[in-house]
């Protein structure tokens, strides 16, 4: 049973291996209910695969994830969304010829249950499921400031309001837990910003989110503990000053993306 | 009784043949761009197309029809590449495969035109009458296809590992994008690939023309056994698509024998949905599933 | 008043519908606008699985020879009304996309391309051969009109009136799929299988429903179709049938219901107004395809609306304050 003070999600001991190569090792972590997590590391750390993991977009070679005390390791990927965690990637997979209505109404996919019969009789219950989509997603397009653009096709739009646009999508779901991997990416100083004060947002809400950045001083600053992995192991863990303090993280990765940040 | 056995063996060996042929130039477009060529049928039937209007109506010398089939697979290769494919392999995931359908359905009509509706008939290298090792029936054109395949596999094997353009093709294959950056030719390449197949098509029509008739709609059915044998032996496997498709033509002739000629067809396709449903992979499997 | 145009359109509309069988008077051209209306129904059926889903069936006169012989083998043999054997004819056709959907539907999307194909073989193979159950080549004959409550539909003009019902039925039922969380989820799946997947979306389930709907739209259109010539044989529902309905999706446009109605009315029609290149209609057509894959593969009514989305851009980088429309948005929300 779940109990309110039991973390949202548990990695034990996860391994995912291609052929020899391990691109996640043996990582453990435990992320509480309403954390921000930094999750750093130099390029083909192991960042990525992690998110892959916790989505279900890979599975484990070995060990076991557990979200609110319930093994998804070998889930499928909508499963384990419509459980309550939801994604963003790291590069831009929105659906380009579909509106930015529309894109954010799919990502309520799990918020609604109508089946083939209700939504060909436009039942009563269908209708008004469809409007309180129709609410939330304009609602969440405002939320990340693109209000105006609902009818807009989503490939006529700049790379900066798509990232936007992604995460208004994940919010869109109602998850409990949110994965944002790189969610700064080719955005601007002030779009980065926005996304800052988003995440600041969700968090006042309760919710968890894992956060991977290269962006050192906007992770730092936003996360409530980082997590560094290096090569697939996890190196270091801790309050954000506590990682900036740690020898063999700076010698590993943060000294230079530190002063990469800074200039 | 004994000798029905190794004679079943032996003609659905030479009538797989062809269909590992079909298979073969399947595959070989399929590791080059990820696409599936649904005109390679009628390709087939091409090929037998032109080695009779060579050799029958204008009575040409056989090696001359032979010659001319080379030429003319060619220049359908080709001109297919950059008629069909270029205009249409960015235009959305469907448009080249429904591109070649709709081409595989007008050519169909247009050997109508050109040949007129009746079966024709394909001259042979060697007499009709079947001969007997023990009491094994065999027709000679079996083993001119069974001879004729493996040579053509020794060809395709010294092409593609030993001269340059077959390594460069095979680069090609495996990453274009790696390919581009080595300074390789890609899109000529392309066209050497789809030229190639389109080759191994029509020699496939040629060998076939004797046992079947000449049809408008010989390769259809061809086709599709090509298809079901590359799946047997898993997509992207080369030797996989030429067992497989050996595999195939053994299952019709003992489904047709043991248990209905008319029904052969539709054995096969039974036979490609229970693959799918236990061995997607093939048997030389490889992954399969729709990318992520 | 924008209630008040639409009213005036569907007023229009259903004048012209209404008027159709009294302008034309002759009973042949009258067939003709009821076949082109059953298969726009079937391409209806295409739309969603192309258009929507994104995945392609080369066997879909198969799946419309399912309805309709499981309607004409009942009706014929059975005697039972059409009332039962119309559902009977949908429910068996659903069957057997869903036969060939499972193994197909989780591998590449070329697999179910060819295996529509060869259940389009096969089963044309079946049914010429299997004589004691199909009748073999001569068909089924004298299949009973349909009746309801003593009225049966008789005439060339009240089957006009009974497939423009069952036409618009199946329309606004496709409509309103497409403007659900079904439809969302099918042009999902279509536009990117790992994003969909990610947001809860089983792809593989969307997929198999998307060709189970569209196969009811096949049986019902092969249901009406054995019933409307009273006679079907396994020539009816050849490959050259099944890539005749997907060159009229594609005409139309894929992506469009309405543009697979009428590239159903256009290439039902054109065949029948270039008589003389009867001989060559499979050649016209496979070219046609050709011809659209190659110059607009988003077909007719692709075409004209990306045309509109170019002005309607343009309108809008006219005015330098880009606010937005605040009756815009209000309308959408109904």
């Amino acid at each position: 049973m779940e109990n309110i003070h039991d973390p949202i999600l548990r990695i034990e001991n996860v391994t995912l291996a291609f052929g020899g190569l391990k691109a996640v090792n043996s990582v453990d972590m435990t992320l509480e209910k309403g954390e921000i997590r930094g999750l750093i590391g130099p390029n083909g750390s192991g960042k990525s695969s992690l998110i892959n993991l916790i989505s279900g977009v890979y599975k484990p070679t070995s060990g076991k994830i557990f979200f609110r005390n319930e093994d998804i390791s070998k889930s499928p990927p909508h499963k384990i969304a419509s459980l309550g965690i939801c994604r963003t990637f790291q590069t831009i997979r929105l659906f380009p010829r579909l509106s930015v209505l529309d894109n954010v109404l799919a990502g309520g996919h799990t918020k609604s249950s109508a089946n083939v019969f209700e939504v060909m009789f436009r039942t009563k219950s269908m209708k008004s499921e469809e409007k309180w989509l129709n609410n939330r997603a304009y609602e969440m397009i405002n939320l990340v400031g693109l209000s105006g653009l609902e009818g807009e096709k989503v490939r006529n739009l700049p790379q900066g309001q798509q990232k936007l646009l992604e995460i208004a999508r994940v919010l869109m779901a109602e998850p409990s837990l949110i994965l944002l991997d790189e969610p700064t990416a080719g955005l601007s100083p002030q779009e980065t910003d926005e996304v800052s004060k988003i995440i600041q947002l969700l968090k006042e809400q309760g919710l968890s989110v894992i956060l991977v950045e290269h962006k050192m001083k906007f992770v730092l600053g936003l996360s409530d503990s980082v997590t560094v992995l290096n090569t697939g192991l996890k190196i270091a863990e801790g309050t954000p000053k506590e990682i900036q303090e740690k020898d063999e993280v700076v010698r590993a990765y943060l000294g230079s993306e530190m002063t990469d940040a800074k200039a | 009784m004994s000798g029905i056995l190794p004679q079943l063996l032996f003609s659905g060996l030479a009538i797989g043949c062809i269909y590992g042929l079909v298979g073969l130039g399947f595959i070989q477009v399929y590791n080059a761009v990820g696409l599936t060529n649904f005109a390679q049928g009628e390709f087939v039937m091409l090929g037998a197309y032109l080695f009779v209007s060579a050799v029958v109506i204008w009575k040409a010398p056989f090696w001359v029809g032979f010659l001319f089939l080379l030429v003319g697979m060619a220049v359908i290769g080709f001109l297919f590449t950059r008629g069909v494919y270029k205009p249409t392999y960015k235009a959305g995931r469907f448009a080249f495969l429904l591109a070649s359908v709709g081409l595989s359905m007008a050519l169909q009509d247009l050997v109508v035109l050109i040949w007129g509706p009746v079966p024709l008939y394909m001259p042979r290298l060697v007499s009709e009458s079947s001969f007997n090792i023990g009491n094994v029936f065999i027709n000679p054109q079996h083993i001119i296809i069974i001879g004729s395949t493996i040579l053509l596999l020794i060809i395709q094997y010294l092409i593609f590992q030993k001269t340059p353009l077959g390594k460069m093709m095979r680069a090609t294959a495996q990453d274009q994008f790696a390919a581009t950056l080595s300074g390789i030719k890609v899109p000529l390449m392309i066209i050497f690939t789809f030229v190639n197949s389109s080759i191994l098509a029509g020699i496939a029509g040629f060998l076939v023309g004797p046992v079947f008739s000449v049809t408008p709609s010989m390769g259809a059915s061809a086709m599709l056994k090509g298809f079901v044998g590359c799946t047997i032996g898993g997509w992207g496997s080369i030797p996989g698509a030429v067992l497989g498709g050996i595999l195939v033509g053994i299952i019709e002739i003992f489904s047709s024998f043991y248990i209905s000629s008319a029904y052969k067809d539709a054995i096969v396709f039974l036979v490609l949905i229970l693959f799918l449903l236990f061995k997607p992979k093939g048997i030389f499997g490889e992954t399969v599933s729709e990318k992520v | 008043m924008k209630k008040v145009s639409k009213i005036i359109i569907m007023l229009l509309l259903a004048i012209i519908i209404l008027s159709v069988p009294h302008l034309i008077k002759s009973d042949y051209t009258l067939h003709v606008v009821n076949l082109a209306g059953i298969y726009a129904i079937c391409v209806m059926g295409l739309v969603f699985l192309l258009g929507f889903a994104g995945q392609l069936s080369l066997g879909h006169s198969a799946l419309m020879s399912i309805g309709a012989y499981t309607t004409g083998l009942l009706a014929v043999e059975l005697n039972l009304p059409f009332v039962i054997t119309f559902p009977a004819a949908i429910v068996v056709s659903m069957l057997f996309a869903l036969l060939i959907g499972i193994p197909t539907l989780k591998l590449k999307s070329f697999y179910l391309a060819m295996a529509t194909r060869g259940l389009n073989i096969a089963l044309f193979i079946v049914l010429i051969n299997w004589k004691r159950f199909t009748h073999g080549a001569d068909g089924i004959v004298n299949i009973p009109r349909p009746s309801f409550a003593g009225f049966t539909i008789q005439t060339e003009r009240a089957w006009f009136y009974f497939i423009v019902a069952i036409l618009i039925v199946c329309y606004i039922a496709s409509r309103n799929i497409e403007k659900s969380r079904i439809g969302r989820s099918f042009k999902a799946v279509k536009e990117g299988e790992l994003a969909a997947e990610v947001m809860g979306i089983d792809v593989y389930r969307t997929k198999i429903l998307a060709f189970v709907l569209s196969s009811a739209l096949a049986g019902t259109a092969g249901c009406l179709f054995a019933h409307l010539n009273q006679f079907i044989c396994p020539n009816d529902f050849n490959i050259t049938q099944s890539v005749t309905l997907l060159s009229m999706s594609i005409f139309g446009g894929s992506e469009y219901l309405l543009g697979g109605v009428v590239g159903a009315y256009v290439l039902t029609f054109l065949p029948e107004a270039l008589r003389f290149l009867q001989t060559y209609a499979r050649f016209i057509n496979g070219i046609l395809i050709l011809l659209i894959m190659i110059l607009a593969p988003s077909g007719l009514f692709g075409v004209v609306s990306s045309l509109f989305e170019k002005l309607k851009r343009q309108k809008k980088l006219d005015p330098p304050n880009n606010s937005p429309n605040i009756a815009d948005v209000e309308g959408m929300e109904n």
